[in-house]
């Protein structure tokens, strides 16, 4: 018998993991279990339930579709939502078990995909009421060998902790008890006119999607992480409390760091140093070696850019502590057994030539980019300038900071090059300095 | 019987060919620009959609072809529609294709200057102003005519292109067909379309729509008009779309642990 997902109501502590889990696994950016293809559903002590796509046999939704973009994959058996959506909704009115719904925000169809084969819903019950097994697990007494993750005390607590943020009915009822009328459930974006005789633009930055640096592989295989996701795997309220590997759970004990992603590069078109990967890749080594004492941690780069005061010393303090520093470009890196990867890399300082390399995580420092958006912020008249690398251009950065090409407009912070944030912070106070005195001199021509 | 079966059993034909220097295999039938996606070699499209019938109308998906028999003998194509074949020569983002491309977006610019997407795009290319006139009162349609074939795979047939030539325009002419479905403004890549919805209505192509609320949660689910349209389609009795999808699927985890709400 093939493996399905199984649900035991008796060992379910209503913790919502589930749905945590599987936002988290498919929405792009943030945790939203609003939209998480399965629902546990608990109404008092009367219904406690998990509800999860059938994926039927002969499935309403896909015999309803127009254009045949859900197809049934025959590795995991699952009904895919493929790109051919044209999201005319009519799958979410035909599935007679409500398993299909369209998200409003990325406006698209969701519905479950068995996560190709290993439901993370499954992975991350804690007390295995919901399982992806060929038969049941069996009762609670009976099972005293599984070690659990939280005993049960631990789980219940949790699951008070919950808010059931999930739950929203769109009642209404929130609307009406408001005394400061300030919930609104059809609010649209508006443009509102302001008269002002001076603009900061402080944009910011955008950040490197990994994806398109195809060799390393990020997006294809799993224990491939961007720094940013390595964040949240090694913050003080990090999942589970652990730093684990997003394949298998298991806790990493060889990770390497993989500087300058996405930048100087000339390959993805960036030959700009983003000044601060170097940096917060060193402090989450420090992290990682408060968390996990016994891992091996490994930085590949090209240079170690630690200007400014006690950042040196940083640097330093870190390899002595015992992180390894290999001078050496990444050049890819390919799947190994077991879920680990190998990197391929030059030894430089060693001389010894191509190398390569076994880790079990690998973090992508990725690198800062500029925000377009910044440069069609002025469309009538004249346009914001941008420099040889599509940062609006401050005109003379050196003895006149933040002035723009056009009067009046100050570009602040990572607008117009990559700062780190105490740099931001200075050349913010400097466009307001440039502002406060551009409308002073306009107020005394007056 | 053991025909179909054999016809079955065997693989789709497999065809060899070089993207940008790669050499990729890939199914007969396919189009250049699905395999190149495939293989994630990025090529700038606007009209296409891989659920519906490629009729290359923006003409960003240009690349040079050639055939290994004849490499010299180059030629533009759009890869939306120019299925692969073996020995195929394919080049993305030559010089030729990157100047036809910028010509491409210079026209787009002076017929849709206020759109986001396309100044975007633009950037991308180095196109930064066009020399050919901007159109007066422009709207931010580049007639793709991608919510003209959404609506005809919707079975509604509500959206037409009307008039020829540089007058042509996108258009509802017999308001009673349109059911507000809303499937043209989701799929606009410009976002050309406005749509508003408001205190339970729903305004869209001049015509005013009234939301129908589930009746258990007051959520709404669609207009009447999508709806009939939907149950005429799929034969599913109305009623049963009363309900909204949470609603159902609550009702449904309820019941699988035998408790009718």
């Amino acid at each position: 018998m093939a493996k399905q997902l199984i649900y035991t109501p008796d060992r379910c502590v209503d913790c919502k993991n589930c749905e945590i889990a599987c936002s988290f696994i498919h929405t792009k950016d943030i945790t939203k279990p609003a939209m998480s293809r399965v629902r546990a559903f608990t109404y008092g002590d009367i219904v406690k339930s998990v509800t999860v796509c059938k994926q039927c046999e002969d499935a309403l939704c896909q015999k309803v579709c127009p254009t045949g973009a859900l197809v049934r994959n025959p590795e995991t058996g699952a009904i895919d939502r493929t790109d051919k959506c044209i999201l005319c909704k009519m799958c979410t009115l035909a599935c007679p078990y409500g398993n299909i719904h369209l998200d409003p925000i990325y406006d698209e169809i969701v519905k479950c995909d068995l996560c190709g084969g290993d439901p993370a819903c499954a992975m991350f019950c804690p007390t295995r009421a919901l399982v992806w097994a060929d038969e049941p697990v069996p009762d609670i007494k009976q099972d005293a060998q599984i070690e659990h993750v939280f005993n049960e005390e631990e789980a219940r607590y949790s699951a008070n902790r919950c808010l059931d943020c999930a739950d929203c009915s769109e009642c209404g009822e929130c609307i009406k008890a408001c005394p400061a009328d300030a919930i609104h459930f059809d609010m649209q974006p508006e443009e509102l006119e302001i008269e002002a005789n001076s603009v900061i633009v402080s944009t910011g930055f955008k950040l490197f999607d990994a994806h398109l640096k195809t060799t390393y592989g990020f997006g294809k295989y799993p224990n491939v992480v961007t720094a940013m996701q390595m964040d949240r795997l090694v913050s003080p309220t990090k999942p589970f409390n652990r730093t684990l590997r997003p394949s298998d759970g298991k806790a990493p004990d060889n990770i390497a760091f993989v500087l300058c992603t996405g930048s100087r590069d000339c390959t993805i078109g960036n030959p700009l140093c983003s000044r601060v990967c170097c940096m917060y890749s060193i402090k989450q080594a420090q992290l990682i070696m408060g968390s996990l004492p016994l891992a091996d941690i490994t930085i590949y780069y090209i240079d170690i850019r630690a200007f400014g005061k006690g950042y040196e010393e940083f640097y330093q303090q870190s390899e002595e502590m015992g992180v390894y520093f290999v001078k050496g470009r990444v050049a890819k890196i390919e799947p190994a057994e077991d879920g680990n990867l190998s990197v391929f890399y030059e030894d430089i300082e060693g001389g010894s030539g191509q190398q390569q390399m076994e880790h079990d995580l690998v973090v992508l420092s990725v690198g800062l980019l500029p925000n377009m958006d910044a440069l069609h912020l002025f469309n009538n008249g004249d346009r914001l300038k941008s420099d040889a690398y599509s940062y609006v251009e401050e005109i003379n950065e050196d003895t006149d900071p933040t002035r723009t090409s056009i009067n009046g407009v100050f570009a602040a912070g990572t607008t117009s090059a990559a700062r780190d944030i105490p740099d931001s912070i200075l050349h913010a106070g400097a466009a307001a300095v440039q502002a406060a005195g551009y409308i002073h001199q306009l107020k005394a021509s007056r | 019987m053991t025909e179909v079966n054999a016809a079955r059993d065997t693989k789709p034909e497999t065809v060899q060919m070089t993207i940008n220097g790669n050499s990729i295999e890939t199914e007969k039938g396919k189009t250049v620009l699905e395999a190149a996606r495939e293989n994630d070699i990025e090529i700038p499209t606007l009209c296409y959609h891989p659920g519906l019938e490629s009729i290359g109308a923006c003409r960003l998906c240009l690349v040079e072809v050639a055939k290994s028999s004849r490499p010299g003998r180059k030629r533009l194509v759009t890869s939306c529609l120019f299925p692969v074949e073996n020995g195929l020569i394919v080049d993305t983002q030559s010089n030729v294709v990157r100047q036809h491309r910028k010509i491409v977006l210079k026209l787009l610019i002076a017929r849709v200057p206020d759109s986001d997407v396309i100044r975007r795009l633009a950037d991308e290319y180095g196109v930064q102003e066009s020399r050919y006139v901007e159109r007066e009162d422009a709207d931010k349609c580049i007639m793709c005519g991608t919510c003209v074939r959404v609506c005809n795979a919707m079975g509604a047939n509500a959206l037409v292109t009307l008039s020829h030539g540089l007058d042509k325009y996108v258009d509802v002419p017999n308001k009673n067909a349109c059911i507000g479905c809303l499937a043209c403004a989701l799929n606009c890549p410009t976002n050309a379309i406005p749509f508003e919805e408001t205190d339970g209505k729903r305004r869209i192509w001049g015509k005013e729509f009234d939301l129908v609320r589930c009746w258990a949660s007051g959520e709404p689910i669609g207009t009447l008009e999508q709806i009939w349209h939907f149950a005429k389609r799929s034969d599913i009795p109305i009623e049963s779309f009363l309900k909204s999808d949470k609603v159902r699927e609550r009702e449904d985890a309820a019941e699988s642990v035998g408790v009718k709400l």
